[in-house]
C-alpha cells in the first residue's frame, strides 16, 4: 500500500516553493489544526472527551487562543516578509480560466481514480486556484470573527452575534478545504508527489512539467530561455 | 407633604401601599421636585420651599368657605368656640403686641375670655365673630387659591385637585393623615409649618383617630426616645421645663408658675418630685430642685446658639456623641471654624467621623478660594480631641421609641468589636468617675454630684431591669427603692415615689422575676379586635407605648360626642354605658360618661382641654406666610418679609438675590443616612450613591450649560461646594408671580471620609432657625450655580 | 413540578434598592462603586459581581405628566432559555421549579451566553474567567426560604411563589391598576419567549420600563443554533469519507491499469 510517493533526489527536480512560504504554510497547519481540534470541543456538544486531551475546557480554550495568536502572527509575517510572494500567488489566481474550469468540471472523476485528461494548468491549477480562494478567506473570517469573539465588550453586541455563526461556517468550510488539500497534498496518488514541493521545497521536474505544464515552461522551460 | 417617605421612612411605605389596595386610600405628594414618594402617589403636586403656610392657608380658606370641616368634631373637641380677648388683633403680618426691639410678642394679648367663674367663654354657634372659628376665616380671607399659586408657585389645577382630595376627609367616615418631616420643620416658620398641619386635621377631624394625626417621620429611629429623654436644653425627662435662674429661681416659683390650672399637667409637681427623687434619693426634691442646673432667663442653648458661643470663644469643650456637625450642622464651614476655639472635645462614634476629624487635613480642603470663616491647617489648631469608640445598635441592648412611642426593646445580636462600647455603659462609667473625682466634698456646689443616686449594679455595663425600674417609678422605702408603682397615676409630690421619666412609667408595673415584666420586651404579634369591632392595628401586646400603653393618643376623639364610633370599621373606643371600651387604653377617664360634666374634654394635656386652632406660638397663633430669609422674591401677603421672632445670628450673612438667584432647598437619598457616618462606609451602600448630587431642572442646566453628570459648583454667602449635576425632569423652574424661579436640591450626606465621599452641603445652609425651636432652615436659602 | 416565581409589581415598587444590596450580601458579592454620572441607577446593566440592579427611567407622560419608572432588572429566567441552549460546556441546567442556574466549575467565561440572550444579562466576572447571573437563590429556594431579594422588599413589590397563584394575583392588580389611572398596566413574562419565570406587573407598557416589548432571541443567534451547528458541521465527515473513499478507489483502480501509479506521473 503506497501512502506518500517517495521522494526521488537522484532525478532532476525543481524548486516550487522557498523556505518562507514553506514556513508559513506549516506555521498556518499547526496552528489551525490546534485551532480546529480544541474549537471542536466547543462546537460540539458533549465533547468532554475531546477537551480532556487539553486539560479540560478550560485547558481547551487557552490552547485554542494560544495557538490563534500563533496563527495570528505566522500570517502576519508571512503577510510583511512574504509580501512579494503573495503578490506573485495572487497574480496566479487572477489568471483562473478555461484550463482552470476544465479542470474543476474533469476533477470529481479524478478525484476518485478515473483518468482523465486536464488541460496544461499554471503553477496552481483549477482546484488549488479554488483552495487558494476560499481558505485564506475562511482563515481571515476565522481570525476576525475570532478576536470579536474573544473581546466582545469592544464591538458591537450585534456584530458580536454576527460573529459566532460566521466562525462556524467558516471553520467548517475551512476545514472542508484543508481536509481535501490534506489528502491531496499526500495520499492521493498522483497529486502526493506535492507534498515534498511544500515539506522539502523541490518537486519533481517530470512532475511538474505533467501537472503544472504551464508554470514549468515559464519558470524552468525553453519557453523562458527563449525570451 | 414636606416628608418623603418612600425613600428616608421606606417600611411605612409598606403600610401606605396597603391603605391603597386594601382600603382605597389616596396617597398625595407634595414637593418642590418628583421623588420617589411622588413615584407612588396618586397625586402630585409641586411646591416652592418655603412657602408651605401659603399652600396650607388656601386650604383652610378653601375648607372654611365651602363648609368642608367636620362640624360636630370642630364644635365639640377644638377650641373654635372659644371667643377671645379684643385684645387680639392683626395688620399686616404682625399680630398685636409686637415689641420690634425684642423680636418678640406680648402673649397676654391673645388671651381667651373667660367667664365669672374662671372657664372659658365659648359660643357653641361659632358665628360670633370674636371666636376662634370665625377670627380663622377672617386670618385666610386673604389666601385665595390664585394668590396662594402665585406664591407657591404650585399649578392651579393642581392646587385644587390636592385640596379637593383631602379636604374630603372632612367628612365624618373619612379620615387622612399627614406624614411630614424635615421639609415641613427645617424653617424659619418650622413650627407653624407643623401647626397648620394640626389645625388643618382639627379642622377635617382626623386626629385622635385610626389613620388620622400629624405624624413625624423620624429622620433617627430613636428621635422619638431622644425627647421623651430631653436630649435638647428645653426640658427634662417626660417633657417637664428645665428651670430658668430667675423666673423659677425654687422649687415653689417653678410649680407656680409653670403648673396649669386645668388639663392633665394640673399634676405636674408629682412628675418634678418623684424625678428628683430619682436623682437625689436622699433629698427632699424641694432642697434638691436647687441641684437641677438652670438656663440663664433668655438665652438661647439651641445648637445654632451653641456653634455661634463656640466660634466666639466662649466654650472651653465639647462632648460631641453620634454627631457630626461638619457635615450635618448649619453653615458647616462656620461650625468647623468654631470648633478651633475649643480647648478640648471628646467625640464618641463607632469610628471617626468628618467632625471627630475636624483638625486633619482632609478637613481642610475646599473646591474654590472662598474661606469666609478662616479654615485653620492642622498646625494651627490646639484643639486636644480624645475619640472614644461606642459600638452600634445590634452590639447593645436597650429600647428604641419609634414614630408611635413604641418602646420597643431589643436584644443584642453580638459581641461589640474591639474597644467599642455601648453608650449606657460609657455614661455609666464617666459619671462614676466624676463622682469618684468629688467623693468626700464638702463644698455645697459639689452636692449635685456628691448626694447624685447612681446605682445601676456592678460590673461593667449597667443592669438594665434596674435603669427600667427606675423609669417605671417606685415607692421609696427606707430610702431606697421598693414597690414598682402601677403608672404614672400612683405618683405623688411628697417624695414618697420615684419616677426616671413619667411618661413611661407603667412599663415595669410589676418584678415577677420573668423578662417581659418590662412591658417593652413584649412580643405578641395578634392584632386581637374588641368583639363586634374591626382591629386597627393596635398590637395592643406588642410591646408598650407611652402613656400607659395607649396607642393613639386622643382616642376619645374616635368616637361622637355621644360615645359612639364614628366609624364603626375604625373603632378606637368607645362608650358601653358604663365605661370605655375597645381596640385601644382609652385616653380619658376610663368611667367618664361621655354625656356628663367633662364628657367631651378629649385633650387632657391641654389646658383648655380641647384640641387648639388657635394656640399661642413665639410668632403668633395663628401661622401666617413669611418668606425664608434668603429669599428671591418679596412677600406677597404682608411686608414683614422674615418671620418677625425669629433671631437673626449673621445679618450681614444674607444673600443678594441679584448675586445669588437660585433658591437652593437640602435632602436624602433612600441609600445613605444622615451625615452619612455610617453608610458611606458601608461599600454596597456607596456603590448605590457613590457621589454628592445636585439635581436641578433641565431648564437650568441649559441656561448655565450644564449637561448631566458635569462638576457644578454651588456658591452662598457662607461657602462654595462642588457637586455632580443630576438634570431632570422631575424639577421645573417655579412661576412665582409671573416670574420663573429656579430651585435646585442637594444632598447634604456627604463629608471627606468614606468610599462615597464629597462635600458637605451644609457649608451652604445659613445660621438661621426657627422662632420656637432654632431648627435651622436648611430647607430654603439662595445660591448660585456654574460649571467647574 | 409547580414552577415557584419572583412577581415583581412596579406600581408598589419604591426603588429603596434593598433588593440589589441584598443580592450581594447573599451572594458576598464585592461593591462596584462606579461614579455618578446623572441618574440614581448605578449601572447600566448587571455586571460580574451584581446579579440584579434597579433601572431608573424618567418620562413625560401626556395625561399623567412626569413619570419616573422603576424597574427590577436581572435574569429572567426563561422557560426557553438560549443561554442554556448555547453554552459549550453545557454549565446550564434548569432546575424542576424553573430556575436557571450555571455550574461555575464548568464555566469558561465564553460569553456566548451574554449575546444569546435576548436581555444580555450574563455578564463577565474577569477575576474568575466566568459570566455570572441571578440564581434565582436556589439554595435558598431548595431549603424552604424566599429568594434575598424577595424576602428584603419592604412594600411587598417583590413576591415568590407558585407561578399559577402569582399569575392570578398579578392578573387581579392589572385589572385594579387599568381602572385607577393606569389604562396601559400589564403583565410582562406571561408569554414573552414562551413564558418567563420572573414575572412583572408593569403599569404601562415595557418599553416605558427600557424592556422590549417583544423579546426574541436574536436572528443571528437563531441562525446560529438551529442551522449551523446541528447541519453545517457534517459537511466536515462528508468531506474526510469522500477523501476515505478517494482513498481506496483511486489506488483500486490504479491497479487495474498499473501504468499509472507511477508516483507523480499519471
Amino acid at each position: 500500500m503506497q501512502w506518500i510517493p517517495e521522494y526521488k533526489a537522484d532525478v532532476p527536480r525543481v524548486e516550487r516553493f522557498n523556505f518562507l512560504a514553506r514556513f508559513s504554510h506549516w506555521g498556518h497547519t499547526v496552528t489551525f489544526l490546534l485551532c480546529l481540534f480544541t474549537g471542536l470541543a466547543l462546537f460540539l456538544s458533549d465533547a468532554g472527551w475531546l477537551a480532556a486531551i487539553f486539560g479540560g475546557y478550560a485547558g481547551a480554550g487557552l490552547v485554542h487562543r494560544i495557538a490563534a495568536v500563533g496563527l495570528t502572527i505566522i500570517l502576519a509575517i508571512g503577510m510583511v516578509a512574504g509580501f512579494k510572494g503573495i503578490i506573485a500567488w495572487f497574480q496566479d489566481i487572477l489568471r483562473f480560466g478555461v484550463n482552470d474550469i476544465m479542470f474543476i468540471v474533469k476533477f470529481p472523476l479524478e478525484f476518485f481514480g478515473f483518468p482523465v485528461k486536464v488541460p496544461p494548468q499554471t503553477r496552481f491549477n483549477g482546484g488549488e486556484k479554488g483552495n487558494s480562494m476560499v481558505t485564506p478567506t475562511m482563515v481571515i473570517l476565522l481570525v476576525l470573527s475570532g478576536y470579536i469573539m474573544w473581546f466582545p465588550a469592544i464591538f458591537p453586541g450585534g456584530l458580536v452575534r454576527v460573529a459566532y455563526w460566521t466562525h462556524d461556517i467558516a471553520m467548517v468550510l475551512g476545514t472542508v478545504m484543508v481536509s481535501m488539500h490534506a489528502y491531496l497534498g499526500s495520499f492521493h496518488p498522483g497529486s502526493g508527489e506535492s507534498f515534498w514541493g511544500m515539506w522539502k521545497g523541490t518537486v519533481r521536474a517530470d512532475w511538474a512539467k505533467h501537472h503544472h505544464a504551464i508554470w514549468y515552461e515559464e519558470t524552468y522551460g525553453d519557453k523562458k530561455d527563449a525570451e | 407633604m414636606g416628608s418623603n417617605a418612600a425613600e428616608n421612612h421606606p417600611i411605612s411605605f409598606k403600610w401606605l401601599t396597603e391603605a391603597r389596595d386594601k382600603r382605597g386610600a389616596k396617597i398625595i405628594s407634595v414637593d418642590p421636585r418628583f421623588t420617589r414618594t411622588s413615584a407612588r402617589a396618586d397625586i402630585y403636586a409641586p411646591l416652592r420651599s418655603g412657602t408651605d403656610i401659603a399652600f396650607m392657608g388656601g386650604m383652610f380658606k378653601y375648607i372654611l368657605d365651602n363648609k368642608l370641616y367636620h362640624e360636630e368634631y370642630v364644635k365639640w373637641y377644638t377650641n373654635a368656640t372659644f371667643i377671645v380677648k379684643d385684645s387680639f388683633d392683626f395688620d399686616d403680618g404682625l399680630f398685636s403686641g409686637y415689641d420690634p426691639q425684642k423680636r418678640a410678642y406680648d402673649q397676654s394679648k391673645w388671651a381667651y375670655e373667660t367667664n365669672e367663674d374662671g372657664s372659658y367663654k365659648k359660643d357653641m354657634t361659632m358665628e360670633d365673630p370674636r371666636c376662634v372659628l370665625q377670627l380663622l376665616k377672617k386670618h385666610y380671607e386673604r389666601y385665595d387659591i390664585d394668590t396662594v399659586c402665585k406664591i407657591t408657585g404650585t399649578p392651579k389645577n393642581k392646587y385644587l385637585e390636592v385640596v379637593k382630595a383631602y379636604a374630603a376627609t372632612g367628612a365624618p367616615d373619612k379620615v387622612g393623615t399627614i406624614m411630614y418631616a424635615m421639609g415641613t420643620t427645617q424653617h424659619t416658620v418650622g413650627t407653624e409649618n407643623v401647626r397648620a398641619f394640626a389645625m388643618l386635621q382639627l379642622l377635617l377631624g382626623n386626629i385622635g383617630r385610626a389613620g388620622g394625626g400629624v405624624n413625624a417621620l423620624r429622620g433617627e429611629s430613636n428621635v422619638q426616645g431622644s425627647t421623651d429623654w430631653a436630649l435638647l436644653y428645653h426640658i427634662l425627662p417626660g417633657y417637664l421645663e428645665t428651670p430658668e435662674a430667675k423666673k423659677h429661681s425654687n422649687y415653689q416659683a417653678y410649680v407656680d408658675a409653670l403648673t396649669p390650672k386645668t388639663g392633665y399637667w394640673q399634676n405636674k409637681p408629682k412628675f418634678l418630685s418623684s424625678l428628683l427623687k430619682a436623682y437625689w434619693m436622699a433629698d427632699d426634691p424641694v432642697k434638691s430642685y436647687d441641684y437641677l442646673p438652670k438656663r440663664i432667663d433668655g438665652k438661647h442653648y439651641e445648637h445654632i446658639a451653641l456653634f455661634e458661643a463656640m466660634y466666639n470663644k466662649e466654650i472651653e469643650g465639647l462632648i460631641i456623641w453620634g454627631s457630626n456637625p461638619i457635615v450635618g450642622g448649619p453653615d458647616a464651614n462656620k461650625e468647623q471654624a468654631a470648633l478651633y476655639n475649643l480647648k478640648w472635645m471628646v467625640a464618641i462614634d463607632l469610628w471617626q467621623t468628618e467632625t471627630s476629624e475636624f483638625w486633619t487635613y482632609k478637613a481642610v480642603d475646599r473646591p474654590t478660594d472662598k474661606d469666609v470663616y478662616g479654615i485653620k491647617k492642622p498646625e494651627e489648631i490646639d484643639t486636644e480631641v480624645f475619640f472614644l469608640p461606642a459600638c452600634n445598635s445590634y452590639e447593645k441592648a436597650g429600647s428604641v421609641s419609634n414614630s408611635g412611642r413604641w418602646m420597643q426593646y431589643r436584644w443584642q445580636a453580638c459581641d461589640p468589636v474591639g474597644e467599642s462600647r455601648a453608650d449606657l455603659q460609657i455614661v455609666n462609667d464617666l459619671m462614676l468617675r466624676i463622682k469618684k473625682l468629688y467623693e468626700g466634698s464638702s463644698k455645697p456646689q459639689d452636692e449635685p454630684i456628691t448626694k447624685l443616686t447612681w446605682d445601676y449594679g456592678h460590673g461593667d455595663h449597667p443592669d438594665l431591669n434596674i435603669i427600667a425600674r427606675e423609669i417605671n417609678g417606685f415607692e421609696i422605702v427606707d430610702g431606697k427603692p421598693g414597690k414598682l408603682v402601677a403608672n404614672f397615676t400612683k405618683l405623688k409630690d411628697d417624695g414618697t415615689t420615684a419616677s426616671g421619666n413619667w411618661i413611661y412609667s407603667g412599663c415595669y408595673p410589676e418584678d415577677n422575676g420573668k423578662d417581659e415584666d418590662y412591658l417593652a420586651r413584649r412580643r405578641d404579634n395578634k392584632d386581637a379586635a374588641y368583639p363586634g369591632t374591626k382591629p386597627i392595628g393596635s398590637y395592643l401586646n406588642w410591646s408598650w407605648c407611652w402613656p400607659v400603653n395607649r396607642r393613639i393618643i386622643y382616642n376619645r376623639c374616635s368616637a361622637t360626642p355621644e360615645g359612639q364610633p364614628w366609624v364603626p370599621d375604625l373603632t378606637s373606643i368607645f362608650w358601653n354605658g358604663e365605661k370605655w371600651v375597645g381596640n385601644d387604653v382609652p385616653d380619658f377617664g376610663g368611667t367618664k360618661d361621655p354625656n356628663g360634666p367633662g364628657g367631651r374634654d378629649a385633650f387632657i394635656m391641654r389646658p383648655e382641654e380641647v384640641g387648639c386652632i388657635f394656640s399661642k406660638r413665639n410668632e403668633g397663633p395663628f401661622p401666617e406666610h413669611y418668606e425664608p430669609w434668603e429669599s428671591p422674591v418679596k412677600n406677597l401677603l404682608n411686608s414683614q418679609e422674615l418671620n418677625p421672632a425669629v433671631v437673626i445670628w449673621e445679618p450681614d450673612k444674607k444673600a443678594d438675590p441679584e448675586e445669588y438667584p437660585i433658591i437652593g432647598t437640602t435632602y436624602r437619598v433612600s441609600e445613605h443616612w444622615q451625615s452619612g457616618v455610617m453608610t458611606r462606609m458601608q461599600p454596597w451602600l456607596a456603590e448605590l450613591v457613590p457621589n454628592v448630587f445636585v439635581e436641578m431642572s433641565e431648564e437650568l442646566a441649559r441656561e448655565k450649560d450644564i449637561k448631566n453628570g458635569n462638576d457644578v459648583i454651588i456658591s452662598t454667602t457662607r461657602g462654595d461646594i462642588k457637586a455632580i449635576a443630576c438634570v431632570t425632569k422631575r424639577f421645573k423652574p417655579f412661576n412665582i408671580n409671573g416670574k420663573s424661579y429656579h430651585e435646585i436640591g442637594v444632598l447634604w450626606h456627604f463629608g471627606f471620609n468614606g468610599f462615597a465621599n464629597g462635600d458637605p452641603a451644609n457649608r451652604l445652609t445659613p445660621h438661621i432657625g426657627d422662632a420656637n425651636t432654632m431648627i435651622p432652615e436648611y430647607k430654603a436659602w439662595l445660591c448660585d450655580i456654574r460649571r467647574a | 413540578m409547580l414552577k415557584m416565581t419572583n412577581l415583581y409589581d412596579v406600581s408598589k415598587c419604591t426603588a429603596c434598592r434593598g433588593c440589589q444590596v441584598a443580592c450581594k450580601d447573599w451572594n458576598q458579592l464585592p461593591a462596584v462603586i462606579e461614579p455618578f454620572t446623572g441618574n440614581y441607577q448605578t449601572h447600566e446593566t448587571t455586571n460580574g459581581d451584581t446579579y440584579t440592579i434597579v433601572k431608573f427611567i424618567e418620562q413625560i407622560d401626556d395625561v399623567k405628566g412626569i413619570q419616573w419608572n422603576f424597574l427590577k432588572f436581572q435574569c429572567m429566567h426563561c422557560f426557553d432559555p438560549e443561554c442554556m441552549k448555547v453554552c459549550p460546556t453545557d454549565c446550564i441546567k434548569q432546575t424542576e421549579w424553573g430556575a436557571v442556574i450555571k455550574d461555575y466549575d464548568k464555566c469558561i467565561g465564553c460569553h456566548y451566553c451574554t449575546y444569546a440572550c435576548p436581555f444580555e444579562i450574563p455578564q463577565y466576572r474577569k477575576r474568575q474567567d466566568i459570566t455570572t447571573k441571578c440564581t434565582l437563590c436556589y439554595e435558598r429556594v431548595e431549603e424552604g426560604l424566599t429568594p434575598a431579594c424577595a424576602r428584603t422588599c419592604p412594600t411587598g413589590a417583590l413576591q415568590f411563589g407558585e407561578r399559577e397563584e402569582l399569575l392570578i394575583q398579578a392578573r387581579e392588580r392589572v385589572k385594579f391598576l387599568k381602572a385607577n389611572g393606569f389604562p396601559n398596566a400589564t403583565i410582562y413574562g406571561e408569554k414573552e419567549l414562551g413564558g418567563l419565570n420572573k414575572l412583572y406587573v408593569l403599569t404601562d407598557t415595557p418599553d416605558k420600563f427600557d424592556l422590549p416589548v417583544d423579546p426574541k432571541v436574536s436572528g443571528n443567534i437563531g441562525f446560529w443554533q438551529n442551522w449551523v451547528q446541528p447541519y453545517f458541521g457534517w459537511l466536515i465527515p462528508v468531506t474526510l469519507g469522500a477523501s476515505a473513499l478517494s482513498f481506496v478507489t483511486s489506488r483500486l483502480l490504479a491497479n487495474k491499469a498499473p501504468a499509472h501509479t507511477e508516483g507523480g506521473h499519471e
